[in-house]
């Protein structure tokens, strides 16, 4: 007979959560709380409340502020609605030696490993938690180690999948080899600049300034004129940072083939400013990207991969919009960014 | 007359945008549909909007987790087939993900070789 065959009041279930009692998990020699089907902490035993110097996190559905902010292995925050209580009590799905992190009173920071069994009634309903912690910063070092290491081999083959696929698209659209070798380095010195300036700023995100100029700086003049930059330096998110460095990259490498920069007389303006748009909840960043004495622009006749993925980039990635205009006089680009949060400058 | 069968439809659900854009072109040039999401959310509105045949899903979302969507999306259609990729490695996926039936894996960086077979394997391409 298989599990399908039984009707619910035949299936085998997880013990009602009334039968795990605070005695109970006082008994274990693990550090264990009990979590209601709310996200709320029923029970914690002892051991639990000496990790967490009181009662552990609660589960939040939602990405509501907590008391306590969590990370993940890496260092970075862990919004409270992805945490491994959280994503347990939506999905349904046991977890095993997850990976957590906060900071103690004293600014220590603690990595736990969390292991959850869900429970539910014969109706499938989650009806609760058992959520055991263990600690890695004091007695699992290696473990520790062994799991950075796994982090870093897991980010390092993002980077090489993000590396496959410019180099896919790029040679999708490629002229020449020549045109495809030029290309592909351009793109991969400008991920790698971006990379460079998220990895060196102090907190998180970047200076929208020092992105702009950054991916300028190969076609800026001596005296910094033939590309002026017109507006107030803010922070960006470390994403929004990424994705409009790709795309003032592509701006500037066609601006260089076939607009303004083309010309030794052609400029650049790109201004932004910050504020309301009709109908959006929240702030939006918008920059202007203008050119003006180059050749006489005329709309192309199938769009590249530059402009497709600057477009799809601020779409997609940003939830925000990039508008290209091929006017006659020059090509121009309004950019659109909505501001979530906005990290101060330091 | 016999008239050919239309073009299955692939759910690419990835964060990376150069990731999905290249995923895209590579199943247009299989001859298959692509459609795109850039979150969770966006895939599960997606899903609710067009026929869907297979979801290729990144195993780290910025909103919720690979497992928590292709839960999601089996508790809607029981019987989609789900390819999970990642840059972590197959066997800590399967230790995440489990062994249900209805979910493969191919980690990150994958040769468009590799998920050319595991499509045909899966018959969603002809031969």
């Amino acid at each position: 007979m298989t599990t399908d065959s039984l009707t619910p009041a035949e299936l085998p279930s997880a013990p009602p959560l009334q039968k795990i009692t605070p005695e109970l998990l006082e008994q274990l020699p693990v550090a264990a709380a009990l979590y209601g089907p709310d996200g709320k902490v029923l029970h914690y035993n002892r051991r639990t409340a000496e990790i967490w110097k009181g009662c552990p996190p609660f589960a939040s559905a939602r990405d509501t502020p907590q008391c306590r902010q969590l990370f993940n292995l890496a260092g970075e925050p862990l919004p409270s609605g992805q945490t491994p209580m959280a994503e347990a009590l939506r999905s349904g799905q046991r977890v095993r030696d997850l990976p957590l992190c906060f900071d103690e009173p004293g600014g220590t920071r603690r990595c736990l490993l969390v292991s959850i069994e869900v429970l539910q009634d014969r109706f499938s309903c989650i009806t609760g938690l058992v959520v055991i912690f263990q600690n890695l910063s004091h007695s699992g070092e290696e473990e520790r180690r062994k799991l950075l290491t796994m982090e870093l081999s897991h980010r390092n083959k993002n980077i090489l999948a993000t590396v496959q696929a410019i180099a896919d698209l790029t040679l999708r659209s490629a002229r020449s080899l020549e045109d495809f070798r030029n290309t592909f380095e351009g793109r991969l010195a400008a991920l790698s600049r971006a990379h460079d300036l998220l990895n060196e700023a102090q907190g998180p995100g970047a200076s929208l300034l020092r992105v702009l100029a950054e991916q300028i700086a190969p076609y800026q003049s001596d005296d910094r004129r033939r590309i002026e930059l017109l507006g107030e330096d803010r922070r960006l998110e470390p994403h929004a940072a990424l994705v409009l460095s790709m795309a003032v990259h592509e701006l500037a490498v066609n601006a260089a083939k076939y607009g303004a920069l083309s010309r030794p007389e052609g400029r650049v303006s790109v201004a932004w400013r910050c504020g309301h748009l009709p109908e959006a909840k929240t702030p939006t960043l918008v920059l202007q990207w203008i050119e003006r004495g180059g050749p006489p622009v005329s709309p192309p006749f199938r769009r590249g991969l530059g402009l497709r993925m600057l477009e799809r980039g601020f779409t997609q990635e940003l939830k925000g919009r990039a508008q290209i205009d091929f006017q006659t006089e020059g090509l121009a680009c309004r950019m659109e960014i909505p501001i979530r949060r906005e990290p101060p400058l330091q | 007359m016999a008239t050919a069968a239309p073009a299955r439809t692939i759910l690419i659900v990835e964060d990376d945008a150069l990731v999905r854009m290249a995923t895209s072109d590579t199943l247009e040039a299989m001859g298959l549909q692509a459609a795109e999401a850039a979150s969770a959310a966006e895939a599960v509105s997606v899903f609710g909007n067009r026929k869907i045949d297979a979801a290729i899903i990144d195993a780290n979302l910025p909103d919720r987790n690979g497992a928590t969507l292709t839960a999601e999306l089996h508790a809607l259609s029981p019987s989609l087939p789900i390819i999970v990729t990642s840059g972590y490695s197959e066997k800590s996926l399967k230790r995440q993900f489990g062994e249900a039936a209805g979910i493969f894996f191919l980690p990150k960086p994958f040769r468009t070789s590799m998920l050319e077979d595991l499509l045909r394997r899966l018959d969603l391409l002809h031969p």
